[in-house]
């Protein structure tokens, strides 16, 4: 039976009649904030002062990019948490996922006790932390001193260093799970035949890893870490429960240097405005990186 | 040769036991912790690895009846469901017709979806605060209720794009061929081939919306109005104390919706958190 080519055509226009009110939302969800803030930006809107605002120009701008010492350093303080987090959370990720798909027995109930600490809220998990880091009480002084391996109660979170490799470890320890179970997929896809056809070429375990896993598993990879890192630049909530940005705001994200700008201090202009230069940051970073991946695949072809 | 597998598999499982103790330990303490007696809690030459004083559930029943724990969690419940429901519905009719009809700018709105992941979330909730301030919401619970669809629509939408992408459309042609109207077709033929994306979609709003801390700590303050996660870290810590049993008996409380949801739903899970790697 044919079906008359116009009884279907009219019927095009009925989803525009229900789509439209959830495109609408979605449109408003994000342009009008976008559009907002970006409006904000040139003003010079400070709550401490009043509600009156006027056109600056771009002196919100030229303040962040030359002469805000702190978001400069923020923005310092950001690259050095993720790329420690990212290298580790790639590397333990793909250590692990490599290990569940050789472990036969028992895989999912592994996994799944192994991705808990994504599951669950992170500002709960980091309050855990941050009481084994306690100094007096906490269960890693505790221990360190019973088992005579630290002789003081040491502040882990007095100087930046330690309270950097603090939040990344606990960073880690948080995110490892996404970087493993988006590998294991990633690794359950590359097709068994290619393993046995390259054993029968004699390729060692070694060889087929290097030759075979790794060229294949590259996509996911690149993708996993691209979600990672934009992820951490938003970090803040292990910030605020672990060190608030101390000590001295040397472990200040530019997550968290905005939070304080725009709700301690209340100039909104200006937090927009951090909130532009880093989007503008993190969306040339997404696409220098995709830029890097094609040109390399071109290479590769 | 059976032999030497067998030793390989064990070696494997053995490897895998120190990633386990390393993700499961701050759990392990936290329920520990919240188990003990301030006692033994406060005491340097205690081993902190076991309870050798005898266990307490006070810090459960303090956190109960002497806190607002319980508003908390109601709170909690109340706005993460709602925005959820919210979500999952707008997200459902959204992400069906970026996925099925062509017109113009469809591609900037995936686009659009895409690039609310990569702005900070300061950008988002500048705008917002005044939104809230206009509507005489401020620090009110029903402000989160409002802001949490701003992250969880896009994700949904985006999340659902996928699922309904997999539905072949001569399915629905044949119903609509058949008389049923394009809403009957998504109704009765599109959704139940979807229900994995739909129950996916819904845990990751629940999820993330129960976990959800940024929004919450800035648009509420009052004790009847925050959630668990800001009552927990706010009232639970006063100046330099931390009221550590309960703090942590806290953290075990929030963590069990998750946990069961997530024991239920695995594969659900992992289907999600994949989803943006595979597809």
């Amino acid at each position: 039976m044919r079906i008359p080519a116009i009884a279907l055509k009219r019927r095009q226009w009925e989803p525009f009649a229900f789509a439209t009110p959830a495109l609408v939302l979605i449109a408003i969800v994000i342009v009008f904030p976008l559009a907002y803030s970006f409006y904000l930006s040139f003003q010079d809107f400070d709550l401490s002062v009043g509600p009156d605002h006027t056109f600056v120009g771009v002196r919100n701008y030229t303040e962040a990019l030359v002469r805000d010492q702190r978001f400069i350093q923020s923005v310092w303080t950001t690259v050095v948490l993720i790329v420690p987090s990212l290298v580790g959370e790639l590397l333990l990720g793909l250590g692990i996922a490599l290990l569940l798909s050789r472990a036969t027995r028992g895989r999912p109930i592994i996994t799944a006790l192994l991705a808990i600490p994504a599951m669950v809220s992170p500002v709960m998990a980091a309050m855990a932390w941050r009481m084994m880091f306690g100094v007096k009480y906490g269960a890693i002084n505790n221990l360190g001193r019973q088992l005579g391996l630290l002789d003081v109660y040491f502040d882990w979170f007095s100087t930046p260093i330690m309270s950097i490799v603090a939040v990344v470890l606990v960073e880690i320890w948080q995110n490892t799970p996404f970087m493993m179970l988006v590998l294991l997929a990633g690794l359950q896809s590359i097709p068994q035949e290619l393993y046995e056809s390259a054993r029968v070429d004699g390729a060692s375990p070694r060889q087929s890893f290097w030759h075979v896993t790794l060229p294949l598993l590259k996509f996911t990879m690149v993708v996993g870490v691209m979600i990672r890192m934009i992820d951490l630049t938003k970090l803040f909530g292990l910030i605020f429960v672990l060190t608030f940005g101390g000590p001295g705001g040397t472990t200040e994200t530019v997550a968290f240097n905005t939070y304080l700008v725009g709700f301690k201090d209340f100039r909104m202009s200006y937090a927009a405005a951090l909130s532009y230069v880093i989007v503008l940051g993190v969306l040339t970073l997404t696409l220098v990186f995709q830029a890097v991946q094609r040109r390399r695949e071109a290479r590769a072809a | 040769m059976g032999r030497r597998k067998l030793t390989r598999r064990v070696v494997m499982h053995l490897l895998l036991l120190p990633f386990l103790v390393f993700a499961l330990f701050p759990f392990y303490h936290m329920t520990l912790t919240s188990l003990k007696q301030d006692r033994e809690l406060y005491d340097r030459h205690a081993v902190p690895l076991v309870i050798t004083q005898g266990p307490t559930l006070e810090h459960y029943t303090k956190l109960l009846w002497d806190t607002e724990f319980l508003t908390w969690t109601k709170n909690s419940l109340l706005v993460t469901v709602l925005a959820t429901t919210a979500s999952v519905l707008i997200g459902t009719v959204a992400a069906y017709a970026l996925a099925r009809l062509k017109f113009f700018g469809v591609d900037a709105f995936g686009t659009g979806i895409f690039v609310t992941y990569l702005v900070p979330t300061s950008l988002l909730f500048l705008p917002l605060a005044q939104v809230i301030n206009w509507l005489g919401i401020a620090d009110s619970k029903w402000a989160l209720v409002l802001t949490y669809p701003t992250f969880l629509v896009p994700f949904c939408t985006w999340l659902l794009m996928g699922y309904f992408r997999t539905v072949p459309k001569e399915v629905e042609e044949c119903a609509m061929v058949d008389g049923a109207t394009r809403i009957q077709a998504l109704w009765r033929i599109v959704l139940p081939i979807t229900v994995p994306g739909l129950v996916c979609a819904a845990l990751f709003a629940f999820t993330l919306s129960w976990n959800e801390f940024i929004y919450a700590l800035t648009f509420t303050s009052s004790s009847d109005q925050i959630t668990a996660s800001v009552g927990v870290t706010s009232e639970l810590i006063r100046g330099d104390i931390y009221f550590w049993g309960q703090l942590m008996a806290g953290a075990v409380l929030g963590s069990v919706p998750i946990v069961v949801l997530y024991v239920f739903f695995l594969d659900y899970y992992v289907s999600g958190l994949t989803a943006g790697a595979v597809k």
